[in-house]
């Protein structure tokens, strides 16, 4: 069997060219914002495992 | 890795909901097999906890990700313990949400509500399942719920087990419906809502959970349809662990209380050790 499984993952951009000030906000995590903010630097990738561990994108 | 409920819903109901853990956390949502985007299966028997747990490792091994913090909700929850039980040594953290250890115990709480029911509401119901809940209607609609019982089981009976504080205003039970059908009779039955008597039934993991030696953060609504009891028998099955009763909240915790989850949540993982600020 080679089933693929959906994945979805979401992260804050650690590498690339976003402005330290960029990240800092959003990794303060702060407790007043609105309660489900996307972090300004979200990025999300999608894509599938099949059963031997194979990455598809 | 965040495991989803249903089972065969899929892990859009966490969006947005769990987003602002990214902030520290890298987020990686399954859709479990048969639900969601990933692949169906020809023969529903393949639709077990079992084989979901090696998915899981599947998806852990194939992005490479060493040890992991594994969270379940609801039947995910389920999902998440099965996984425990056989690789923690792949876990740093394990959160069980809104989750049963005893398909046994979840059905006596499901009995407990339906006795709990107005009676109009519990005699409607019982005479859609005594009359069967399948093949009703158009060809098209025989494989899933009549809309009648949509209504009754999930938007009338389940309702107050599901949102309290923050009830979501888009809520559909019809919409609700939109699940895995063969995956849902297969694992949970199809002798409706109140009983669970498809292969799902096997998960009995009471008497195992003390050898969870992982860090554990168990969280439930205090109206949970998981009902709390059966957080706090993990609780006290699993050495160490953390529990959280979020007040005003049914079954669907960082809906109702998103503040309060996303904190106890993060906290958790930053400090696993640390006693919870809102447990009771």
């Amino acid at each position: 069997m080679n089933l693929k499984i959906f994945f979805c993952t979401a992260m804050l951009a650690l590498m690339g060219s976003l402005s330290p000030l960029l990240r800092a906000q959003s990794q303060a995590a702060p407790r007043s914002a609105p309660l489900t903010m996307v972090p300004a630097d979200y990025q999300a990738r999608e894509g599938f495992v099949d059963a031997h561990g194979v990455l598809i994108y | 890795m965040i495991v989803h409920g249903g089972p065969g819903a899929s892990h859009d109901y966490f969006l947005p909901y769990l987003l602002p853990l990214a902030r520290r956390n890298r987020l990686i949502f399954i859709d479990e097999r048969g639900s969601g985007k990933s692949e169906k299966l020809e023969d529903p028997t393949g639709y077990t906890v079992e084989n979901m747990v090696e998915d899981v490792e599947a998806v852990r091994q194939g992005l490479r990700l060493g040890k992991i913090s594994l969270l379940g909700h609801s039947y995910g929850g389920v999902l998440a313990q099965a996984y425990a039980l056989k690789y923690q040594q792949n876990l740093t953290h394990l959160l069980l949400c809104s989750t049963f250890p005893s398909t046994r115990e979840m059905n006596e709480v499901f009995a407990r509500m339906k006795e709990k029911m107005a009676p109009g509401l519990r005699d409607r119901i019982n005479q859609m399942e005594k009359a069967g809940l399948f093949g009703h209607g158009s060809d098209y609609r025989k494989a899933r719920y009549t809309d009648e019982y949509m209504i009754a089981a999930w938007g009338e009976a389940y309702f107050p087990y599901i949102y309290q504080n923050h009830p979501d205003a888009n809520y559909d039970p019809v919409q609700q419906g939109v699940t895995s059908w063969d995956l849902y009779r297969e694992m949970w039955g199809s002798d409706g809502e109140f009983v669970i008597d498809g292969n799902l039934k096997s998960a009995e993991y009471l008497d195992r959970l003390p050898t969870i030696k992982v860090p554990t953060l168990i969280i439930a609504g205090d109206h949970d349809e998981c009902d709390p009891s059966l957080s706090r028998e993990m609780h006290e099955k699993i050495s160490g662990s953390q529990l959280v009763i979020l007040p005003k909240s049914g079954h669907m915790t960082f809906v109702d209380q998103p503040a309060l989850f996303l904190a106890a949540v993060a906290d958790f993982l930053l400090n696993p050790h640390a006693e919870p600020l809102k447990s009771k």
